[in-house]
């Protein structure tokens, strides 16, 4: 009976972690040491855990995100711009308003970078429902402009000319979130995915709007006969989407970097897509992807730093895991629709 | 049904790769106890000191990295030291976290960079490592520092460069040479060395040649674009601009190409450039991060490097030169020029002149 259980990405999981321990037997010359460094290094000091732990927050937020999109049959690739987005806004209101106390200006901080995420994945929302623009295409481009722009702030008007580092100005240390494992990033956000997974677990399957929301995702033009407000299902999810990263966003700036450093999403928002795509597209299974992913990443980075494994074997290892957990995926999709019928 | 199959077939082979792995791992553990947690117990021979080279980028490709890591593995290979060197990647938010995880693992004596920026990270991590030392090449120093720091004095390496560019631009024996006193400067991005030591440095240099000449300055926005830097170098080019200084990183090759499409000229920084593009490239400085690497690197071994140290070096002292004796110099320099060129240089090499 409980075999049944086993969720359809276990056995991916497994051949990520044989071909990852394969390609390091081959290719290292001390393979007992990356290896050490690869699984259970991580969890060896402080720093490594903090580390690994920061990032499953982070990446089950915005594994969150993609799986309200998915849900609802939306395509949210824009994650990487949201959360550059909710990091800028959140600088923008550190800068705007600088003597705020620290509690409220933190949670300030968190709801304008929420907000930036939201409003840019909303513009996508309304392009596909006032003209039926794919939302696949207009939140990755619109997400790819935002990023030069963002980028082009950091570096130009926002600059701090006291860093050699492209970065904005540091936040004062009232607004940064403490952290729990000094000296890792790792602080009390933890405490968000533990509240926001149950919460839209519980809407997604408990309420009537994420039914119709899980309706339109199934099949919208069922849902559009049915009587369904098409505008409402084509924006909202889309724009919750948005708004997680965004959060994400402001969490990396308050909590990890302090600073709007350019080049902090660090493939935080792809990375979203692949725990949503390990998760099977359900929000039980975000945790243990995010865990999975985070371990992944955290035992790549560290193996790289302490052995000698090359930063393109490393990459070569995630690309691997990419393939890997991506194949998984069609393979699901085929076994939804035996037909074979048009790409989404 | 198939799927079943396949599955079950998966998991008997992962189950085996993992026993082996889970095997192979037990002596790595061994290996490594001082990054366990009863850390505070280093068994660490006194005389083998272990040191880090953390490369802000990649070795591959750039000269001056790979100069630091060779100084670096000479003296470690005199003194029987061990070094370990990593790779930081292009994402400098990520650079931070990678040095704190070497110094977290606190099995490196010191730790080793170059880049401008490393000061402030290495000063950052430096409050939750206090017993962490680092050495960074290419960093200014601050009151107070907790971090040594070598600066080399790219005021003079960019004067030397001006001037030649100066005396390219007013000559008449080159062909590519107009009437117009303009020289350019390329930069991958707006930086503070590059604001406050490069550009006012070439521009003296250029003034001192040529009192008349105009810098025309222009900046990629990375360093990597090439084909921006071309279309920027070609723009310049028809401006009336003749030689240009390049420092962009990757993107330097978009300059050379626009410049031999032009028959115009480039002045090469930091490495010796004469061969990328003979006929093309008609100056070139260098800077010894090797052997800076190497006598710092020398003096931590012996124990003589203070916490917090700061040299800050140029031409006299014979870190930074401007490249003279290159084949491809006096082949493609007219002689004239050279003339000049040389007794300018002389004068910094022996110290009369000196910018810092």
């Amino acid at each position: 009976m409980k075999k049944k259980r086993i969720p359809a990405s276990l056995p991916v999981l497994l051949l990520c972690l044989g071909a990852a321990a394969l390609v390091i037997i081959l290719f290292s010359k001390t393979p007992a040491q990356t290896l050490y460094y690869f699984f259970p290094g991580v969890a060896a000091n402080r720093l490594y855990l903090g580390e690994m732990l920061n990032s499953l927050v982070l990446l089950s937020i915005t594994g969150l995100a993609i799986v309200i999109a998915f849900n609802a049959g939306s395509f949210n690739l824009g994650g990487e711009g949201q959360v550059y987005t909710g990091a800028i806004c959140a600088v923008l209101a550190a800068r705007q308003l600088p003597d705020l106390p620290g509690i409220p200006g933190i949670l300030l901080l968190i709801l304008c970078g929420t907000a930036g995420g939201a409003l840019l994945a909303f513009v996508s929302g309304v392009l596909k429902a006032l003209w039926d623009v794919d939302d696949l295409i207009s939140t990755f481009l619109l997400s790819s402009g935002v990023a030069k722009l963002i980028d082009y702030l950091i570096a130009g008007p926002l600059s701090d000319p006291a860093s050699y580092l492209i970065t904005t100005e540091p936040l004062p240390d009232k607004y940064r979130l403490p952290s729990l494992l000094i000296p890792s990033p790792f602080n009390i956000s933890f405490i968000l995915p533990l509240i926001l997974l149950p919460l839209f677990h519980y809407y997604l399957n408990h309420t009537r709007q994420g039914y119709e929301l899980q309706m339109t995702g199934s099949s919208s033009s069922f849902a559009r006969h049915s009587g369904l407000n098409m505008g409402i299902y084509q924006t909202l999810p889309l724009t919750i989407s948005g708004a997680l990263h965004g959060l994400a966003g402001s969490l990396v700036l308050t909590g990890t970097y302090f600073a709007g450093i350019q080049g902090l999403t660090s493939g935080l928002g792809w990375n979203g897509i692949a725990v949503a795509l390990i998760a099977g597209r359900k929000v039980p299974g975000i945790l243990p992807a995010a865990l999975f992913f985070a371990w992944m990443t955290q035992g790549s980075r560290i193996a790289l730093l302490h052995s000698d494994l090359t930063l393109e074997l490393g990459a070569v290892i995630q690309g691997i895991l990419f393939l890997l957990i991506s194949s998984s995926v069609l393979r699901l999709k085929f076994k939804n629709r035996p037909a074979g019928g048009s790409p989404s | 049904m198939t799927v079943k199959n396949n599955t079950s077939l998966l998991l008997s082979i992962l189950i085996t790769l993992l026993l082996l792995t889970s095997l192979s791992c037990s002596p790595g553990k061994s290996e490594s106890p001082g990054s366990q947690g009863g850390s505070e117990k280093e068994t660490a021979a006194p005389q083998s000191m272990s040191l880090a080279v953390f490369v802000p980028g990649v070795l591959a490709g750039s000269p001056t990295y790979e100069m630091m890591d060779a100084g670096v593995r000479k003296a470690a290979g005199e003194y029987g030291a061990t070094v370990k060197t990593v790779e930081g990647g292009f994402n400098q938010a990520e650079w931070k976290s990678k040095v704190l995880a070497l110094a977290a693992e606190k099995k490196y004596d010191l730790i080793i960079s170059s880049n401008p920026s490393m000061p402030e990270i290495c000063r950052d991590i430096k409050k939750s490592f206090p017993d962490q030392e680092f050495l960074v090449l290419e960093g200014s120093r601050i009151e107070n520092d907790t971090v040594s720091t070598f600066l080399f004095s790219h005021l003079e390496l960019s004067y030397m460069l001006g001037y030649l560019g100066g005396l390219i631009t007013s000559s008449d024996e080159l062909a590519g040479s107009n009437d117009d006193l303009k020289i350019g400067l390329i930069a991958g991005q707006e930086y503070p060395e590059m604001m406050q030591r490069i550009k006012p440095g070439f521009e003296n240099g250029l003034k001192a040649a040529v009192p008349g000449g105009e810098l025309d300055f222009r900046v990629i926005g990375n360093w990597y674009d090439a084909a921006r830097a071309s279309d920027l170098a070609l723009g310049m080019f028809d401006e009336g601009v003749d030689v240009i200084l390049t420092i962009a990183g990757g993107a330097n090759q978009g300059v050379v190409s626009a410049a031999k499409d032009k028959g115009k000229y480039v002045l090469w920084y930091d490495t010796e450039g004469y061969s990328i593009e003979p006929g093309v490239i008609l100056g070139s400085g260098v800077i010894r991060e090797d052997k800076a690497a190497y006598e710092q690197t020398v003096l931590a071994l012996t124990g003589k490097l203070a916490p917090g140290s700061s040299v800050y070096a140029g031409v006299h002292e014979g870190y930074i030169d401007f490249i003279d004796d290159a084949e491809l110099y006096r082949e493609h320099v007219p002689e004239s020029i050279r003339t000049v060129m040389s007794a300018e240089v002389a004068k910094l090499r022996d110290g009369s002149l000196q910018f810092r």
